[in-house]
């Protein structure tokens, strides 16, 4: 199973959105997929699920107070489950965090998980708090959504540096890349910020697929769902995650470890 | 052109993404590597018309909200499929023009071969094909609709599987696969056997309810009793 991390160090740039969106896209594309939220703040699990009920995970998980079987929802697609972060009160918050500081008891916990799915996407809250650290340092590899908006691009060699200080420190996560978000293609700053990452990032650091910014996004949010569920007519931007799931797949080399894959025939 | 000056240091992030252990783009998505620098062009960023599959097999409507990604207590998850798109009132259509055999039509092991006549209107050439499908497979219903989901020929089809099929037919369209053929499993509903054809006066989808699958060879001869016809210029649908 391959770990992929999602982090920024600024916040409101689409983490959550790229994670649910990205690991829907790789378990509608065939992936077993499980989506981990290690976001003290529960967006995923809690908008998700609907539900007044607290939403029992991680959190309860690392206390003991429920088993990591028992905590993984099911989802509309049999191949894609959600390790919700559980119910963290605010007062324990860095305690939560320094649970997952070193990544080893997150590494446990994704082992024991790894001969059931293909790939973890972990969501992470804003910033290089512990929880953050401990994600990316249990992760094979990082992807860090950049919001076309200048600030966030001076906040991207941050990202690179923070990378490089784990790797030295014995990490083996890698950096997957930079996918731009919130991109305007009609707003000539928006525009600016996002040619100023593909020509002035590294070589091969920004990714080919770009999130724009789409009233759908918006309309997905309130109503809890990834893009591909928000009605019976997907809207065209859900597609985009396809792309960048392709692309994904292709970057940290994700292969089937399965016996029984390949070829699906149409016909019976 | 709004350009802002160079907010980073090149060599400096060039040194970091080192450290950081930066992959490899793959050749085919190059992203901003090498000589793709030189050329940002976000656009288009969606492909016109596109449209997931998931969500054209997603489960009948549950509301304005979305349909939940989690389910509930009870879910069932076999995806049902739901009706594409608002259907015109009053709006059976037709498909119009003539057709003579230009190709082979099959023949062989198949206890019946398609009667399709020589000649005339495509109608009659489709309603051949259909009455054959019938009277081989003993299938439930059969249907021809276009690639908008309205019915051009049909028989005792549920509206949903038609419009279905029409979305799997531009499914496939944007796939540049059409031509093909699938048949996919609907629990009680049946199976919903679908062919594409790429009809002179458009698109059109040939399909089929049936209990249990219906014979490869079946399926191949529709497939090519398709092919053999030729549509004089004209037609519609």
């Amino acid at each position: 199973m391959k770990t992929l991390t999602i982090a920024s160090h600024k916040g409101g740039v689409g983490k959550t959105t790229v994670a649910l969106n990205l690991s829907y896209a790789l378990a509608n594309r065939g992936w077993r997929t499980l989506l981990v939220d290690v976001d003290p703040q529960g967006a995923i699990g809690l908008s998700l699920a609907r539900s007044r009920a607290k939403t029992s995970g991680l959190s309860e998980v690392l206390s003991g107070a429920a088993a990591l079987d028992g905590v993984i929802m099911r989802t509309r697609l049999p191949q894609f489950g959600i390790l919700a972060v559980g119910n963290v009160p605010i007062v324990q918050t860095s305690s939560f965090g320094d649970q997952l500081a070193d990544g080893e008891r997150l590494r446990g916990l994704l082992a024991r998980l790894a001969p059931r799915y293909d790939i973890a996407v972990i969501d992470t809250p804003a910033g290089f708090g512990t929880a953050t650290l401990g994600a990316l340092r249990a992760a094979d590899f990082c992807m860090s959504p950049l919001q076309c908006e200048p600030i966030a691009l001076r906040a991207a060699p941050q990202m690179l540096e923070v990378m490089g200080e784990l790797r030295g420190n014995g990490a083996r996560v890698r950096f997957a890349g930079f996918v731009l978000t919130m991109l305007q293609v009609h707003d000539a700053h928006s525009m600016a910020v996002a040619e100023a990452a593909w020509n002035q990032l590294p070589d091969a650091s920004v990714m080919q697929s770009m999130v724009p910014r789409d009233p759908a996004f918006l309309s997905a949010s309130a109503a809890g769902v990834p893009l591909g569920l928000l009605s019976r007519t997907p809207p065209p931007v859900a597609s985009l995650f396809d792309q960048l799931a392709a692309e994904v797949e292709q970057r940290i080399t994700l292969t089937p470890q399965r016996d029984d894959d390949g070829p699906v025939s149409l016909f019976n | 052109m709004v350009r802002f000056r160079s907010l980073i240091d090149r060599d400096e992030v060039d040194e970091l993404a080192k450290r950081a252990g930066l992959v490899d783009a793959p050749a085919g998505m190059p992203g901003n590597t090498g000589s793709h620098r030189a050329v940002f062009d976000p656009q288009p960023l969606v492909p016109p018309g596109a449209t997931p599959t998931e969500g054209l097999l997603a489960a009948p409507d549950q509301g304005s909200g979305g349909f939940d990604l989690v389910p509930s207590v009870g879910f069932d998850p076999v995806p049902m499929a739901g009706i594409r798109k608002t259907r015109r009132s009053g709006s059976n259509r037709t498909i119009s023009g003539t057709f003579r055999v230009a190709g082979r039509l099959p023949t062989g092991s198949l206890p019946v071969a398609p009667d399709v006549p020589a000649d005339g209107p495509l109608t009659d050439a489709l309603t051949s094909l259909l009455d054959w499908v019938e009277a081989c497979t003993g299938v439930r219903n059969v249907f021809v609709a276009d690639d908008e989901g309205l019915p051009l020929l049909s028989r005792d089809v549920a509206d949903d599987l038609i419009a279905f099929s029409a979305a799997l037919l531009r499914t496939v369209r944007l796939a540049s696969s059409a031509g093909s053929s699938a048949t996919l499993d609907l629990g009680p509903r049946g199976r919903l056997h679908v062919l594409w054809w790429n009809a002179p006066p458009g698109p059109v989808a040939v399909g089929a309810v049936s209990d249990d699958a219906i014979q490869p060879a079946v399926i191949d001869a529709m497939r090519r009793t398709l092919d053999a016809l030729s549509v004089a210029e004209g037609a519609s649908a």
